[in-house]
């Protein structure tokens, strides 16, 4: 590029950070290992937890403030979300799913907010924990509502004919109980590990370019008009992943209640 | 790599896997993006082309529309985290 | 996190962690640890903050949310069947007011149709009454009328003859016995009548 090779002629090279960099964090008090991530995952408690106590300290039948945040959550995760994928039985979840959309979205959304510009779900640890969690909540919903015969349901399914069981039976293992699990957990975790990966790129960009000689300053409007837009694309990402996790769960669990074949 | 190329660009055995390595990751996501884009482009279109249809459920299949879209890249993603597996590690 | 950029010989460095730095991303020298690998005390710390949300979530700040919106939409499904009631209601008194009015205004109508044949009676009564007078009336004219016309023609008939037999005496020059040519005048006169 030849964006590189004048840099290099003056002496200097466009130097990326390593991945280390961007994503690991160093321990702000040791002994606990509590670093950067870990303080996001205790404000996606906190946070959530202090709108949710303001909202149910007001009294009137008609909801205002920080009252229409909370009830707008609760109405949008009840009707988009459970009554989509599991039906009106499933109220009894609306805590849990709640929970991860408002875990999942606020560790996503401090990807944008300026003091900690990480998604604290660019870690897989966060993704990993939450699907494991989300696993064992549909195999034990299964298990508790139909018993061991729950596993028979879903490694042998009705109406296929007994011959093909030898296919099908090992791609319903892998497939249920192996790469659920994973493939809920990477979704979020490659979304916002290369989203994170994008807007800093942007960013180096943009303080490279800032630098160099004043010819060059035509160069600064794609690059941070780049950053600006992509920091947009970015809110939206950290959504529509929250939303998908939540509502993935969802399936899950209610194709644990109600298995469709 | 090609014997040959390693000859030719006189690289010992460390260099020579970070190469491999670097080639494989472009070709991983490269190759994890094909299917993914043509799947999103279709799904959009019907989507589109469902909500020209029919105006009153634009809401519904808009919603449709993005939870397809999640699942489609997710695919992708895949390849990009191979991606990443490949090149710093 | 540490962004380093060497143009010109110069370093900006915005740095707020102290780092080891190695001049291109792959390790060659040192370890780096594998980026998709979780970290032990992160999924902890996830592992912990969840579930402290979740146990909140469930037992202390959903129920009165939950509470809250189920007071208001029973509120509402009350107001509104309050409302049908009213607009019910509403129906009901309007049919009884359409039904006194048709009733009343039938009274009226019945009370027009009795007059108008009492008054149709009474017209009929008098126009009888009336017509009897005029056909006596002209009765008795018509009764006078022929009396004082058969008075007349007898006079007229009497002169007729006296001048006939006048007549008749110049003519034939001898005097004529006016009774005994009373027959004969007679019978010409009632000829003539025919």
């Amino acid at each position: 590029m030849s964006l590189l090779l004048a840099a290099e002629s003056e002496g200097g090279g466009l130097e990326f950070p390593s991945l280390t960099q961007l994503v690991e964090w160093p321990d702000i008090i040791d002994p606990i290992g509590f670093n950067k991530i870990a303080l996001i995952h205790v404000l996606s408690v906190v946070v959530p937890a202090l709108i949710f106590f303001l909202a149910s300290r007001q009294k009137s039948l008609v909801p205002s403030g920080v009252r229409t945040i909370a009830e707008g959550t609760i109405e949008f995760v009840e009707k988009q979300i459970i009554m989509q994928a599991i039906g009106p039985d499933g109220m009894k979840y609306l805590p849990v799913l709640l929970s991860y959309f408002l875990f999942v979205f606020f560790g996503n959304i401090t990807e944008v907010i300026p003091f900690f510009q990480m998604p604290a779900n660019a870690r897989i640890a966060g993704p990993i924990v939450l699907a494991l969690i989300s696993w064992a909540m549909y195999i034990g919903i299964g298990v508790k509502n139909h018993g061991m015969g729950y596993f028979k349901e879903v490694l042998f399914p009705p109406g296929v004919p007994p011959a093909l069981y030898i296919l099908v039976t090992p791609i319903e293992l892998l497939s249920n109980f192996i790469l659920r699990p994973f493939s809920h957990a990477v979704r979020l975790f490659a979304n916002m590990l290369a989203g994170h990966i994008l807007l800093v790129t942007f960013g180096v960009l943009s303080i490279t370019v800032a630098g160099m000689a004043i010819g060059w300053i035509w160069l600064e409007v794609f690059t941070f008009g780049g950053l600006v837009a992509f920091t947009a694309f970015e809110m939206f990402v950290s959504l529509i992943q929250a939303f998908v996790f939540t509502i993935l769960a969802a399936v899950y669990i209610g194709g644990s209640l109600h298995p469709a074949h | 790599m090609s014997i040959a190329a390693q000859v030719l660009a006189q690289l010992d055995g460390a260099e020579t896997k970070a190469a491999a390595a670097a080639e494989g990751a472009g070709f991983a996501y490269g190759l994890a993006a094909i299917g993914p884009g043509i799947g999103i482009g279709y799904l959009v279109g019907q989507a589109v082309q469902a909500m020209a249809r029919q105006p009153e459920s634009a809401g519904q299949v808009q919603t449709t529309m993005f939870l397809g879209v999640a699942f489609t890249e997710a695919l992708a993603l895949i390849g990009f985290v191979v991606f990443i597996l490949l090149k710093f590690a | 996190m540490t962004i380093s950029i060497t143009i010109d010989g110069e370093e900006l460095a915005l740095a707020f962690a102290d780092e080891e730095h190695s001049e291109d991303g792959e390790a060659t020298a040192e370890e780096v640890p594998n980026p998709v690998i979780p970290e032990i005390n992160e999924m902890l710390w996830a592992l912990g903050s969840f579930l402290a949300l979740w146990g909140l979530m469930k037992f202390v700040l959903l129920p009165p949310l939950l509470k809250l919106r189920a007071e208001r939409e029973a509120k509402v499904a009350s107001d509104r069947e309050a409302a049908d009631r009213a607009h019910q209601a509403l129906g009901e008194v309007q049919d009884e007011y359409n039904a006194s009015l048709a009733s009343a205004r039938a009274e009226a109508d019945g009370i027009i149709e009795a007059a108008r044949s009492e008054a149709a009676d009474y017209r009929s009564t008098v126009m009888a009454g009336a017509t009897t007078e005029i056909s006596e009336m002209r009765s008795d004219a018509a009764s006078g009328l022929d009396d004082s016309r058969s008075a007349a023609i007898d006079s007229m008939k009497g002169d007729v003859g006296d001048i006939a037999v006048a007549a008749a005496s110049a003519v034939l020059g001898k005097n004529l016995d006016r009774g005994a040519q009373q027959g004969a005048i007679d019978a010409a006169l009632s000829g003539g009548d025919e």
